[in-house]
């Protein structure tokens, strides 16, 4: 029998205290390896104090971690090795050139000199700097330094991604090339933690997602199962080609369906359970006569599960 | 609508400031002692004499105080809010140039007024023993109160002017001493040739220290013109410096786009600064070879050659002395003027590079980046000793080759003009010196690392560590000269250079040694966490005092995991 893989991290109890304020009360988090891991939380929450403790960066009042294996506390250099932080704000050196920095990083991670230059070519390969290499950092806009604080990230090839909104000040084209390099990113591999206010990015680049309120986990687990867990009863949007009153009737008449009501000449269509099929209402609509032209599951957004699941309380 | 709606702001903020408590308080009590202790030392002079040495002292240091306020309260008021981006928020309101002065030049004189509020009772002491007219009195509070004012106002002229806080303190302190000292020692050196006698008296009325001798009784009685028209020169010179600030202040907040020239001159520097791509390859490689740090720390290539250029400053005025003066040169009075403004460049100039990369690590974020790479602590302390030491060691090696020169020319009949029984003092104090400058610079390198990572910006950082490692030996020095005579009266008459040369260097020696090894260990033990305090709520004075052993950050993890 195989055992079960190692996730890439796992939280135990973990708190954080700043003075009298409980930033982060005993988080218990796991991220599996391959995930595209969605941190969601208000200003305040304790997203930020959560990266910057699994980065090492901060201790943890109480309660530990293991990322990819490595205790938090006891085996900090060898997490160092395995993760790549990228913070909100980080210092970029203004008066260094896009090569000498990376150049730098890459030695700080102790990459052989050999090596450096075809990795940090690699890198801004990746991230498509290449052509800005021997540009001063200074002069580059706002998502090139982002771009580059990711090539920064990768440097030491790292299996675990912490990225502090990475998207935060892009605009929407630079927005769209980041995520686009997260996910060719997750497709190479790597386990990333990211954590964003642009939700709606984030429920189509993630597989899982966390959400954290008051330095609670509120909810941790795939994406669809906060939406199922938000939905009260399934709803399915119906449209037919007849006079919508026949439609309703057929469908009210049947102990399977809770409710239905009409909105722009559409139906709302709301199920008595969970373990009703949706085919039912097809199923019911044609054996009645009416002519079906649509039918459609309804979309719970993500920021409408996080609206509903948060109360927008901040420390 | 409020009249002048950021003074509002400025004294809110300065009245959540501990320091704006502790200033008044501090420098009354100070004069209080110093007055206790001439009283002390004086007790059997008459009255007369007593208050007015009372006087004189008491008004003396209020007005230097007054004199450098301006360095300290208002040089880096306007470029702190420009660097920090928030000037250009104020206008982009309906607010004017003279809103923002004003209001600055109210919330940063705010020190300095309570301060001289506070020791105004303690100067009118005199008064009361005799000895001082109320007249002499009233002309000195106008001198004060003048100073402070002036002070204050060129700071903020400069503020205006610049943005790097360095700059702008340095600039103010140069502008007041050129009026304070360098005018009127033209004017003295003209009077001297017996040539311009008016111009010389001319040159005399921007300076402060003129309008504060011609306060006293004498002196005013006999050019009572010359004391107002001092006055009204250096007040008028305030209120052009603020008018010039409120103009300046609009138009130098916006970044301007560099011209095609300025953008020339810009890549020139960096090439200067750097080297060509190839030889920054070069350079960089072998250096990040040695430690990543190293090279982050002493990138900027030409860092030693400013260094070796100021030795060469120093070395271009000895040969003017030689061929000017010949063999006269060749004295004590060369020789120590000589070792300690060496020592004093040095040493200011080590502290003042010790901590910079920390501290500018940490105020922009980049420590962040840094400590979550495996560098490790040790590691960063060896790069920036490295950088320093490549900075650093060749000027030092020098200088300390000068002072062992200087020591044997202290032993040579042909070089000294010394009687053979002084010359074994010369000989221990160059030894002194030349121990001294060593141990100062590895007390300056340990706190001043440990200030960069724990002081609010590098200014201050450099100012503490300049503080503890050689301005405070020679405050407790000087108290200790000052307190000896009223402990052991009986030495009166005893020379006392070998004993006050023994005292200064066991001194200096306690403070590099305390110190250095206090911030050593604070460096290897708390290193981690005071990198993240930046990211914790800052308690107050008494309750980090009350509350020592139950820190809000939580206890370091042995070892170096994952926070040493």
């Amino acid at each position: 029998m195989n055992a079960p893989p190692i996730p890439a991290v796992q939280t135990f109890g973990l708190t954080r205290l700043y003075g009298s304020i409980t930033a982060l009360d005993k988080l218990d988090l796991t991220v599996n390896k391959g995930d595209l891991f969605g941190f969601i939380g208000s200003n305040g929450a304790g997203k930020t104090t959560t990266l910057r403790i699994l980065a090492t960066f901060l201790a943890p009042s109480a309660g530990t971690a293991q990322i990819l294996g490595h205790d938090l506390l006891r085996e900090a250099d060898a997490v160092r090795h395995v993760i790549g932080y990228m913070p909100d704000f980080f210092g970029v050196y203004k008066d260094m050139e896009v090569t000498e920095y990376l150049d730098f990083f890459g030695a700080c991670y102790k990459i052989p000199t050999a090596q450096r230059e075809k990795t940090v070519n690699d890198v801004l390969e990746l991230v498509g700097l290449t052509e800005k290499k021997g540009a001063l950092i200074g002069a580059l806009s706002r998502g090139m330094q982002q771009r580059l604080g990711l090539a920064r990230v990768l440097i030491h090839d790292p299996q675990l991604l912490l990225l502090d909104e990475p998207a935060s000040g892009l605009d929407p084209r630079a927005r769209i090339e980041m995520m686009a390099i997260l996910q060719e990113l997750q497709r190479l591999g790597k386990t990333i933690i990211i954590s964003s206010h642009i939700l709606s990015e984030l429920q189509t680049l993630c597989n899982r997602v966390a959400i954290i309120e008051k330095g609670r986990l509120i909810y941790s687990g795939p994406v669809q199962g906060v939406r199922d867990q938000v939905s009260q009863g399934q709803v399915v949007w119906v449209r037919v080609s007849t006079e919508p009153t026949q439609a309703i009737e057929l469908l009210k008449a049947r102990k399977e369906i809770a409710e239905v009501t009409t909105t722009d000449g559409e139906i709302k269509v709301t199920l008595a359970g969970p373990e009703i099929e949706h085919s039912i209402v097809a199923d019911i609509l044609v054996r009645g006569g009416a002519k079906l032209i649509e039918l459609r599951e309804d979309e719970v957004g993500l920021e409408e599960v996080f609206m509903r699941v948060t109360r927008g309380e901040t420390q | 609508m409020t009249f002048l709606p950021i003074v509002a702001r400025e004294l809110r903020i300065a009245a959540r400031r501990p320091g704006t408590y502790r200033v008044r308080s501090g420098a009354a009590l100070v004069l209080i002692l110093m007055g206790t202790w001439l009283y002390l030392t004086k007790q059997n002079a008459p009255t007369q004499d007593i208050a007015m040495g009372l006087f004189c002292m008491s008004t003396g240091i209020v007005v230097l105080y007054c004199l450098l306020s301006g360095v300290q309260f208002t040089a880096d008021c306007l470029s702190e809010e420009k660097r920090e981006g928030t000037l250009g928020l104020l206008f982009l309101t309906d607010l004017k140039g003279y809103d923002v002065v004003l209001g600055k030049l109210v919330a940063t004189s705010l020190n300095g007024f309570y301060a001289v509020l506070a020791v105004v009772p303690v100067m009118a002491l005199p008064l009361l023993l005799g000895g001082v007219e109320p007249g002499e009195f009233g002309r000195m509070a106008v001198v004060v109160v003048n100073t402070l004012f002036f002070s204050l106002a060129l700071g903020m002229c400069v503020s205006a002017l610049s943005r790097s806080p360095r700059k702008a303190m340095a600039m103010t302190f140069f502008l007041i001493l050129l009026l304070t000292a360098i005018l009127p020692a033209c004017g003295a050196w003209l009077a001297a040739m017996g040539k311009t006698q008016q111009l010389g008296r001319a040159w005399l009325m921007p300076s402060a220290g003129f309008s504060y001798y011609q306060a006293f009784d004498t002196p005013y009685k006999l050019g009572e013109a010359e004391f107002w028209w001092s006055v009204a020169v250096i007040h008028g010179l305030g209120w052009i410096a603020l008018v010039l600030a409120a103009v300046i202040v609009p138009r130098s907040w916006q970044d301007r786009p560099a011209g095609a020239q300025r953008l020339r001159w810009r890549e020139r520097w960096h090439w200067w600064s750097f080297g060509n791509p190839a030889e920054r390859i070069e350079f960089r490689r072998r250096m990040l070879d040695r430690g990543a740090y190293f090279w982050l720390a002493a990138r900027a290539r030409l860092g030693p050659a400013y260094v070796w250029a100021v030795l060469g400053l120093v070395g271009c005025g000895w040969v003017w002395g030689i061929a000017k003066a010949r063999r006269d040169w060749f004295e004590e009075g060369t020789y120590v003027f000589t070792g300690l403004l060496l020592n004093l460049v040095l040493k200011v100039w080590f502290a003042l590079e010790a901590g910079k990369q920390l501290a500018e690590d940490r105020r922009q974020g980049a420590l962040e980046l840094l400590l979550s790479t495996p560098l490790t602590v040790r590691e960063i302390l060896r790069g920036q000793r490295l950088a320093l030491e490549r900075q650093f060691l060749g000027p030092v090696m020098a200088v300390l080759m000068v002072f062992f020169l200087f020591l044997t020319a202290s032993s040579s009949d042909a070089m000294s003009q010394q009687n053979p029984e002084d010359r074994t003092l010369w000989m221990l104090f160059w030894a002194a010196l030349m121990l001294m400058l060593v141990a100062d610079l590895a007390g300056l390198y340990w706190v001043g690392m440990w200030e960069g990572l724990a002081a609010k910006n590098p200014t201050r950082a450099a100012a503490t560590n300049v503080g503890r490692i050689l301005v405070l030996p020679w405050v407790v020095l000087g108290v200790v000269a000052l307190v000896a005579p009223l402990m052991w009266p009986h030495l009166e008459g005893v020379p006392v250079a070998k004993y006050l040369l023994g005292l200064w260097f066991g001194l200096g020696l306690a403070a590099d040694v305390g110190f250095g090894a206090w911030a050593r260990q604070k460096l290897l033990a708390e290193f981690r966490l005071a990198a993240t305090r930046r990211y914790e709520p800052l308690l107050g004075f008494w309750k980090r005092v009350l509350s020592r052993g139950e820190r809000a950050s939580p206890a370091v993890p042995q070892g170096e995991a994952p926070h040493s």
